[in-house]
């Protein structure tokens, strides 16, 4: 109980005295930042930051730029346009070719199109589910088109053909997508299918017979701000007219996309990827890297300083040898070495980090250790017959943790700057978890300095730079109050 | 114990470290998991007999020990094999490339030195003010900035966006290479520019802090307070005085740059397509290199305990405890 209230007492006392550091409080605030966020990761965003691709046009801008830049309000963010969903509230319209033939009724927010008794036995009817829209910016480089249903029966004369067409301001029917592309001609069109298009395909723009560059047909159908109009059109086909024809097609969705060349917090990248759920996923490497590196480098430190300074001798100079050789020894390039030898999956990274660090560390316990070694009271524990262990936890310990927790906080930088310079350069990681070195690695093969994508390049460094910089914050401002030399 | 005695230990104590470094060398690429002519084995369809060929021609059938002697034997011949990947030998490929590396971090280094003393002493004898703390905080931010990101930035920016510096390269590509050796070294440094100063401003950030700490120190011994007794100016007092007792320890801290700006030539130079040892080291990593990397990994080593026996010596020449002997000081 006493020793409880003296404990806390002494923690109390120590946060008085730490809450009157600014610098410390500053980094606190960074670091605990950090942490919720690699906590709440999921929670901060919807994405997964390496499988959620496209997610709007490759190198998108972060939205915000619209704000700061005029011109740059003029580029599309991401628009997704439900045709079907529109056409059913009426925001659209739905038009058969024959209405006594075919049947179109809304079940569960989908359309089904039937066919009615035995009236189908024309050539063909057509059915088609038109909206308007307003576009009033930039053409994007791309766009998108996703239709989903699925035929639930049919008789054997029967096939369909859908198409997709967009109507320009100026009057002109620009044809984006049809069937005979992605399937040929084949009545089993819709079954359980799901087709996605985008407009920067080169298959595509070949079948369409426009240039192939990403952007063509984007340019072909947004010449201009205005008023557009999406179709999509079912051709539902008999192929033995005179014959009866019977149908069922549900209709589950018909959405159009335009890739925004604005996205989200922080952009995309050469992939479509989310640059902010990057940054947030990122944080979880660094933060435990940074962490459990120093904490094991640094118990090395404590252990070897405290048996070097105490035990003395022979092992003592053994120890200051090898600390030594550790500290001569270029740290990164034996890394690199070493975990392009053995694979630096995170675990073998910190390992690394832990038994290249620890000496400078136990170099600094074990003057301390030297300095407090002879001092009375390991001088009476002795004379009263303490072992050496005994006074190594019971009376050393002690007084060397608090040296300890500040070498944890200066030294974690080095392993979060370290890590992501191994991640840079491409050694060891997990390619399914993102870092941000290793997103400092991506943007320099991605192209990021040629497309002039600097969201992609300022962030992760911004990061790793931020929370080394907490972490150093934290870690003098328990030196100033540890160490008795720097206490004013 | 004299200079030379001095001198001596320290030449010894660097052969010791250079043995211990080649044959830790020796035990990562033979002991390690993973083995690297596996690899090499693996590139080719090879029937049984030539793999007993390939490891026959390379001495990997003979005991351990003799391995490692042949390996020694070569390694003090400069002859580090074969590279895996152009298939030239190593120490001609790292010949090519050791120069730039040279340069740009010993540019660098004695950049900081340099840079570090003067601003060090200049925010150290204005302290406490908005100065000492601006240039402070910058230090400490630098400080923890990862080198090879700040090179993104200025790439990025002086190179990308204002097209002030060339983006890449030790020197212009030949078409419109300069001919004359004045024009050379003008557009080679025009080339270093960028990596240099990201470099330097790097280990700049934590030598501020250093030299300010060491500055402040010495301000508050008792030599300072008779100096300034004797009525000195507060310049001489910095300069004449405290400049004498913190050269050493900047001359042990320029050791540590050297170790800290190779470690940052390794990202710099890829960043910047630098032709040297960090870029080849990306590139031996990229595509298994082992030979490469053991010969990168040893020279690099060489080098930086070759650089801090330089550093031991000029501290052996600015400290007169060395110079005329423990017992006459």
């Amino acid at each position: 109980m006493i020793i409880d209230k003296y404990r806390r007492e002494r923690i109390a006392r120590f946060w008085k005295q730490y809450k009157r550091s600014k610098k410390g409080i500053i980094g606190l605030i960074i670091l605990l930042t950090f942490i919720l966020m690699a906590i709440f990761a999921p929670l901060l965003t919807p994405y997964d930051p390496i499988r959620d691709r496209e997610l709007a046009e490759w190198l998108a801008y972060p939205e915000w730029v619209g704000l700061i830049n005029r011109e740059m309000a003029d580029l599309p963010s991401n628009i997704k346009i439900s045709i079907l969903e529109r056409s059913l509230k009426g925001e659209g319209k739905i038009t058969l070719s024959n209405s006594s033939a075919i049947l179109a009724k809304v079940e569960n927010n989908f359309l089904i199109v039937k066919s009615v008794g035995s009236a189908f036995n024309a050539e063909k009817l057509e059915l088609e589910l038109a909206t308007m829209f307003e576009y009033a910016f930039n053409p994007p480089k791309s766009f998108g088109i996703i239709l989903l249903g699925k035929l639930v029966d049919s008789s054997d004369n029967f096939a369909i053909k859908a198409s997709f067409e967009v109507v320009r301001p100026d009057g002109e029917i620009v044809r984006v997508w049809d069937s005979d592309f992605t399937l040929g001609f084949t009545r089993r069109l819709m079954v359980g299918e799901r087709i996605y298009v985008k407009s920067s395909q080169p298959d595509l723009l070949v079948y369409l017979g426009l240039p192939i560059y990403r952007d063509t047909l984007a340019k072909k159908v947004f010449v201009s701000r205005g008023q557009y109009q999406l179709r999509a059109i079912y051709e539902f086909i008999n192929l033995e007219p005179g014959k009866n024809v019977n149908f069922t097609l549900a209709i589950y969705e018909i959405q159009f996309i335009v890739f925004g060349l604005r996205f989200g917090l922080l952009g995309t990248d050469d992939m479509g990827r989310d640059i902010f759920t990057q940054i947030v996923y990122g944080s979880r490497v660094s933060l435990l890297i940074g962490i459990s590196a120093s904490v094991i480098s640094v118990s090395l430190s404590v252990l070897i300083g405290i048996i070097a300074g105490y035990v003395g001798g022979k092992t003592d100079e053994l120890l200051t040898r090898i600390s030594d050789l550790i500290m001569v020894l270029p740290a990164l390039p034996l890394m690199i070495v070493i975990a392009a030898m053995i694979g630096g999956g995170l675990l073998q990274i910190v390992i690394l980090l832990s038994l290249l660090g620890w000496a400078p560390g136990a170099r600094n316990i074990r003057a301390f250790v030297l300095s407090i070694k002879n001092k009375p009271y390991i001088e009476a524990c002795k004379v009263r017959g303490a072992g050496t262990w005994r006074i190594i936890f019971k009376h050393i310990m002690p007084s060397v943790l608090p040296i300890a927790y500040a070498a944890v906080a200066l030294s974690a930088p080095i392993a979060i700057v370290t890590e992501a310079e191994l991640a840079y350069l491409g050694v060891g990681g997990d390619p399914y978890m993102i870092s941000w070195g290793r997103m400092l690695q991506y943007a320099q093969k991605g192209g990021a300095f040629q497309y002039g994508a600097w969201w992609w390049i300022i962030p992760p460094g911004l990061c790793i730079a931020l929370l080394s910089l907490s972490f150093v914050l934290i870690g003098h401002s328990l030196d100033e109050i540890f160490n008795p030399r720097l206490r004013r | 114990m004299g200079f030379k005695a001095y001198i001596l230990k320290k030449a010894f104590y660097s052969i010791l470290l250079i043995f211990l470094v080649s044959t830790l060398n020796f035990i990562i690429f033979r002991l390690m998991p993973g083995d690297p002519y596996a690899v090499m084995i693996r590139e080719y369809i090879m029937t049984p007999e030539m793999i007993d060929e390939v490891l026959n021609r390379w001495g990997l059938k003979k005991p351990l020990w003799e391995q490692y002697l042949l390996y020694i034997v070569n390694l003090f011949q400069g002859n580090f094999g074969i590279s895996f990947r152009t298939f030239r030998p190593v120490q001609v490929e790292i010949m090519e490339r050791l120069p730039n590396t040279i340069a740009l971090v010993s540019c660098s280094v004695i950049a900081s030195t340099i840079l570090q003393v003067l601003i060090g002493f200049y925010i150290a004898s204005r302290r406490g003010k908005l100065s000492d703390s601006i240039i402070l905080s910058t230090g400490i931010v630098l400080n923890s900035t990862p080198v090879f990101w700040l090179g993104m930035t200025l790439l990025y920016f002086f190179s990308f966006h204002y097209h002030i510096f060339p983006a890449a390269g030790t020197t212009t590509p030949p078409p419109n290479n300069p001919k004359d050796p004045i024009s050379f070294i003008i557009d080679y440094l025009w080339h270093m520019a960028l990596p240099f100063t990201a470099l330097t401003a790097i280990i700049l950030g934590g030598g501020i802090i250093s030299v300010r700490n060491l500055v402040l120190d010495a301000l508050s011994q008792d030599f300072v307070v008779v100096a300034r007794a004797k009525g000195l100016k507060e310049r001489d007092v910095l300069y004449r005085h405290v400049f004498k007792n913190v050269q050493l320890p900047i001359v042990t801290s320029a050791a540590i740059s050297i170790a800290r700006s190779v470690g940052g030539a390794m990202t710099t130079e890829t960043v910047f397509t630098w032709y040297g040892m960090g870029r080849y080291t990306f590139e031996s990593i990229s595509n298994l290199d082992y030979p490469s990397l053991q010969g990168i990994f040893f020279v690099i080593c060489v080098l930086v305990i070759v650089a801090n026996f330089i550093v031991d010596v000029i501290y052996g020449i600015l400290d007169p405890r060395v110079k005329y002997g423990e017992s006459a000081g």
